[in-house]
């Protein structure tokens, strides 16, 4: 049986910055292993997973959550060896401060991310958040060790170990995406046990974050039948209207929207009736800043949904989950995906 | 090399109208490739097999040919242009700029009108004056959807040191006919000369998906922070060839990056690598052909990036060649 939370908490740890996704990869093939028939890494850093279905007219189903994190570079190294940093993918600087980091020189360091303290600020500055290029980087070494050590453009990423809450509740670094990464993982685990028809590529993907190119690229070389995105969506927060987020613990959300194909949306919402799992919809007007976006207008087009896990706090070192919903989006995929067969996958192309 | 460039930059070349700068390119490489050719958007494709059995890999190596340029959208009664950016202009950089309108070769002034609000200058309170009496004889020199360039063309400040109106085309171009004539690889080497590269890469991403190389090298100028109140960048003018870590477009695998930087060291020339989060380049739409393209910059480090008077050092191209060379030899 697949260890799904030890393995969410394991993989949350890992570094792994858009660009820099080896280590994530080799994670996540590491627990793949027994339930898929073949791996690969593609030319980019793709991690495609292969689990073969049954029967002669088997559809292709491409599964896409991303590995990347967001991160930061070293933009230039000071003199007494302080690092100024670049971001790949969106911090909220205020989050960051006093915040623990890894620098992936040519040694892994430990650093943090200092700040002027209160004492020795203007009540004026005090008021303001500090902006990505005032911060810095503080690795505790003379200047002249950090220039052998680290170089320009080397990546830094949150040093955090996943906590665990009360019950199901996890906070980490890359819930965003690594809870989608198990996702995925579980819906392997399930599959094994399930008799499916489909061939199911399921995708660890690279640069989400800065552009969702690697599900980009990796559709284009798949060209499934049809895909399903799974990444993470805004969960419940205080001072945040409830019509804007999803309630954790609440079940997988599904999205709708003109991004997401019907019958695809349709047939997921019944399998969760069918499975009496409790799931939520999430409606997206537009684009949905997701590895479903791209994928849906490749080539001549590919049906495409979007199953999110709802967590809190996203894009900080603290991204909070409930560790059920999780597991109940693994299930509803390996569900969804033991329910397809030719004849659906034909009556895609008719709107 | 300067001679290079200050031929190539005689040439008028905007985004669209690339096509006397290609030839003037052909000409550098003819001899030495073993095809080249062009496509339907105008990149230019110079190909060099491998002498020999060869590793049957395919590298490719990318420069923009066009320059930041306005298109003419409108000729007034009195005989005075108006024009839109193609590329990324700023509007107040242009008061009084000397242009060249492609197709004809004539030379205008930019002008602007005296109510406009400098704070906020738009385009439409520019114009350019190509001294005619009236909209019939300007006709003669220009016509509504006609390309113009800047007129400056290049100077030399010290031995090394060069100032040109678009050295973010054309010297990503010297370097990169200079390292393709001198390449020896038992790959083959594609050189593209990329059209349309200002106005989003359109030129790199068929070009890509035609060649689908297994390896590229986007070739581009990247801004320096060594100047005044600059933004914290760490590349310095002279301070060597650059080597792509990240721009707008892009992050680059640090494998790649890597890749490149044990060439520098193998050609024993200083490189630098270049974090530019502002910088654009083509290297983000290559990486994103097909099933995805491995792709590494090579940035050639520039000041006033963004101004009629960009200064580059010929030493630092001279180094990103150099880097080139040896990358190309060990793949």
């Amino acid at each position: 049986m697949f260890e799904g939370k030890e393995w969410l908490m394991r993989l949350s740890a890992v570094p792994g910055g858009s660009g820099d996704e080896s280590r994530v990869a080799a994670a996540l093939m590491e627990a793949a292993g027994p339930y898929v028939d073949e791996m690969t890494l593609d030319a980019i850093g793709n991690a495609i997973l292969t689990r073969r279905g049954s029967g002669s007219r088997r559809p292709r189903v491409m599964l896409a959550a991303h590995m990347d994190e967001i991160s930061l570079l070293v933009r230039a190294i000071e003199p007494r060896g302080f690092l100024r940093v670049s971001q790949a993918g969106g911090f909220d600087p205020r989050a960051l401060l006093g915040q623990e980091v890894l620098v992936h020189g040519r040694e892994t360091l430990r650093g943090i991310i200092g700040s002027k303290p209160p004492h020795l600020s203007s009540a004026e500055d005090r008021k303001k958040s500090i902006p990505l290029d005032d911060l810095f980087i503080d690795i505790g070494m003379p200047e002249e060790q950090v220039r052998k050590l680290v170089a320009v453009g080397d990546r830094i990423t949150i040093d955090k170990p996943v906590m665990a809450l009360l019950e199901e509740r996890l906070a980490g670094k890359a819930m965003d995406d690594r809870a989608s990464l198990t996702a995925m993982l579980i819906c392997l685990d399930e599959l094994t046990r399930l008799r499916a028809k489909a061939d199911v590529f399921a995708v660890g993907t690279v640069q989400e974050e800065i552009g969702c190119k690697g599900a980009q690229t990796a559709a284009f070389g798949l060209m499934p039948d049809l895909a399903v995105a799974i990444d993470v969506c805004h969960g419940e927060t205080p001072g945040i209207s409830d019509d804007r987020v999803q309630k954790i613990g609440g079940g997988p959300v599904i999205t709708f929207g003109p991004f997401i194909h019907p019958q695809l949306f349709a047939r997921l919402r019944d399998i969760a009736k069918d499975n009496r799992m409790d799931v939520q919809i999430e409606v997206a007007p537009g684009h949905t800043s997701t590895d479903a976006d791209p994928i849906g207008t490749l080539q001549a087009g590919i049906p495409t949904a979007l199953i999110s896990i709802p967590l809190r706090y996203m894009h900080t070192a603290v991204e909070t989950l409930d560790y059920a919903d999780v597991r109940n989006a693994g299930i509803l995929l390996a569900q969804f995906i033991a329910s397809l067969d030719a004849e659906f996958v034909e009556g895609l192309s008719c709107f | 090399m300067k001679e290079l460039i200050r031929g190539l930059l005689t040439v008028s070349g905007g985004s669209g109208n690339e096509g006397g700068v290609a030839a003037a390119i052909k000409a550098q490489v003819s001899g030495v490739a073993d095809e080249v050719f062009t496509d339907i958007l105008g990149n230019l494709f110079a190909i060099k097999r491998p002498k020999g059995a060869g590793s049957g890999k395919t590298v490719m190596l990318i420069a923009p040919m066009d320059e930041p340029s306005v298109v003419i959208t409108d000729i007034g009664e009195n005989g005075y242009l108006r024009f839109e950016p193609l590329g990324r202009l700023q509007a107040s950089a242009l008061i009084g700029a000397r242009v060249r309108v492609g197709r004809t070769g004539r030379l205008g002034v930019i002008g602007v009108e005296s109510k406009a609000d400098h704070a906020h200058l738009e385009f439409q309170h520019l114009f350019i004056d190509l001294r005619t009496a009236d909209a019939a004889s300007a006709a003669a020199y220009a016509q509504v959807g006609d390309t113009a360039t800047f007129a400056y063309g290049m100077e030399e400040l010290d031995d090394h040191t060069v100032i040109g109106h678009a050295l973010g085309s054309r010297a990503a171009c010297v370097v990169q006919i200079e390292a393709f004539k001198n390449a020896n690889s038992s790959a083959t080497i594609v050189a593209v000369f990329s059209s349309q590269a200002q106005v989003g890469s359109r030129g790199a991403q068929v070009a890509a998906y035609r060649i689908r190389p297994d390896l590229a090298v986007a070739i581009d100028i990247s801004p320096t922070g060594d100047t005044p109140e600059a933004k914290r960048i760490s590349l310095t003018l002279g301070g060597g060839a650059g080597i792509k870590a990240l721009d707008r477009d892009m992050v680059v695998a640090p494998a790649i990056r890597e890749q490149l930087s044990r060439a520098a060291v193998k050609a024993e020339i200083t490189a630098q690598i270049e974090v530019s989060p502002q910088a654009h380049s083509e290297a983000g739409a290559v990486f994103l052909s097909r099933e995805g393209i491995p792709t590494g910059g090579v940035a050639i480090p520039v000041r006033y990036a963004d101004t009629l008077s960009q200064m580059a050092d010929l030493r630092d191209m001279t180094a990103c060649v150099q880097v080139l060379e040896a990358f190309l030899s060990d793949l």
